[in-house]
């Protein structure tokens, strides 16, 4: 019987030693349409914080964001796909078609049920949601759009992503506030560990609109400055909170073996991944140096193996300094270079991690650090080597990437070359 | 009340798809299904929606499983406007 079982689990499992192997990369940002304009500007250190215009923000009293100023759904997507979905799922579904095409992995063969969805969200398609709501209060229920059914959903994304390009296999959605672009990530990971051969993964977010405005500022921990270049500044003296932003990045994974027999080029491999939740108690450390060295541990790797750090940046003194203190713990104090390439185009909430990772990743490709802008007055006690306003050329093999959650979510991906 | 036309449909369904509608103009279309026209349950349910705002017909959401062309559509809505 017991044998029996243990056979069953083995023909249904790959092993875990599979390997998860990015081979495509689609950015969606402020900093640019693509991959390469995103990386270009950030390595130029062009910050996209600017006045907010998606809407007339007077009556608020946080009034900047990292808004994708460019983006043109039609461009992308037909007529009836724009009317059904939330700028965040139009935004996601042109960032999954150039990941796609970036990774060359054939299009649906048919074998759908091999490939994978998981992606991670915050707010959903809020903007859909509040036309839909003026659409009830003003003129009726009967001018609800029907589509509000969908289009708000958290799960949306996974879902018009495995029907535009046939994916059948798993599909979710990892809703863990802004630690929500690793956790998506490393699920995908599992899925190629458990025999999935190709997962679309990451996070796209958007809620630029007043209704989720509403909800940024009673986080409490947006930033009241209203100069672009003072307004986030994490790990500064002179810190006020964070401005939000919207994009993120969407990529491919595929098992290692695929990538072997399809020879392709990858960026790296998504080697190590944990997630810790805080104690509700607050005289206990929070945990986000649990899931550093638990994902770095995770990837068969020591402190001494990573080679930069990108930091989740939160921009409170209180979650500044004990991310300071978690890596000082780790890896020493300036023991390590740190970078928050995020201070350029605000916080993207889920999307900021995947974008992080999909930045790691061409920072690896390239061997240079892309810098942290706009910060000044680095506090000495934190210990920090941040890369500041300029790249810092450096031998690139591993990457930490850091997010952390409203409410406590804590996670780490190690990002490493693929050879 | 007077009936709704096809040449009507046509504009609510044109509506609905935006740039994607391709289907044929004529009579032709009436018998064709929707499914293989591109319309969902959920666009049928909107467009259903629409003719409620744009005429003051209401037909039951139950019915749109029966509504499988064209026809059949202004038939259920010219049934239910009294027609």
């Amino acid at each position: 019987m017991t044998a029996e079982v243990a056979r069953a689990g083995s023909i249904a499992r790959t092993p875990p030693t599979t390997r998860a192997v990015v081979t495509g990369i689609g950015i969606l940002a402020p900093t640019g349409l693509g991959a390469e304009e995103h990386w270009a500007a950030t390595l130029r250190g062009e910050c996209a914080i600017r006045p907010l215009t998606r809407f007339d923000p007077s009556r608020y009293w946080a009034r900047l964001a990292g808004e994708v100023r460019v983006f043109d759904p039609s461009a992308y997507l037909s007529g009836k796909l724009v009317t059904q979905t939330d700028r965040m799922t139009q935004m996601t579904l042109a960032a999954t078609d150039w990941a796609f095409a970036d990774s060359g992995a054939p299009p649906d063969n048919g074998d759908g049920y091999s490939r994978t969805v998981v992606t991670g969200a915050t707010a959903g398609g809020y903007e859909f949601g509040q036309r839909e709501l003026e659409k009830l209060w003003h003129q009726g229920p009967d001018f609800v759009s029907t589509y509000q059914s969908f289009a708000w959903f958290y799960a949306v994304n996974t879902g018009q992503i495995s029907i535009r390009h046939g994916i059948r296999g798993s599909g979710a959605v990892v809703v863990s506030e802004q630690a929500g672009g690793l956790d998506a990530i490393g699920q995908a990971r599992r899925q190629l560990r458990s025999g999935a051969r190709l997962t679309v993964s990451g996070a796209i977010d958007s809620s630029l609109c007043p209704w989720a405005w509403v909800a940024h500022q009673a986080c409490g921990t947006l930033s009241t400055r209203t100069d672009p270049a003072t307004a986030y500044l994490p790990f500064d003296r002179e810190v006020n909170g964070h401005v939000v932003g919207e994009g993120g990045a969407m990529l491919i994974l595929e098992d290692d073996d695929s990538v072997r027999t399809r020879r392709t080029e990858a960026y790296g491999e998504i080697a190590g991944y944990a997630a810790t939740f805080d104690s509700r108690d607050p005289a206990r450390e929070p945990g986000l140096r649990r899931a550093a060295e638990l994902a770095i541990d995770d990837a068969g790797l020591g402190p001494a193996d990573i080679d930069v750090v990108f930091a989740d940046a939160a921009g409170t003194a209180t979650a500044d300094s004990a991310e300071a203190a978690a890596l000082a713990t780790i890896f020493g104090r300036h023991g390590i270079p740190v970078t928050a390439p995020k201070t350029m185009t605000g916080r993207l909430y889920a999307g900021g991690g995947s974008l992080d990772v999909a930045t790691a990743l061409l920072a690896i490709r390239d061997q240079v650090i892309p810098p942290t802008v706009n910060v000044r007055d680095l506090p000495q006690e934190y210990g920090l080597d941040l890369v500041r306003d300029e790249p810092r050329a450096a031998r690139l093999r591993a990457a930490l990437v850091l997010a952390r959650g409203r409410g406590g979510f804590n996670s780490a991906i190690v990002v490493t070359e693929f050879a | 009340m007077r009936e709704l036309t096809l040449e009507e449909l046509v504009v609510i369904m044109r509506e609905n798809m935006g740039d994607e509608y391709t289907a044929p103009h004529g009579t032709e279309l009436l018998d064709m299904e929707f499914t293989a026209l591109g319309y969902d349950s959920l666009a049928l349910l909107e467009m259903l929606a629409h003719v409620k705002r744009k005429y003051g017909i209401a037909v039951s959401d139950d019915e749109v499983e029966g509504i499988q062309t064209p026809r059949v559509f202004l038939e259920k809505i010219n049934a239910a406007a009294g027609n």
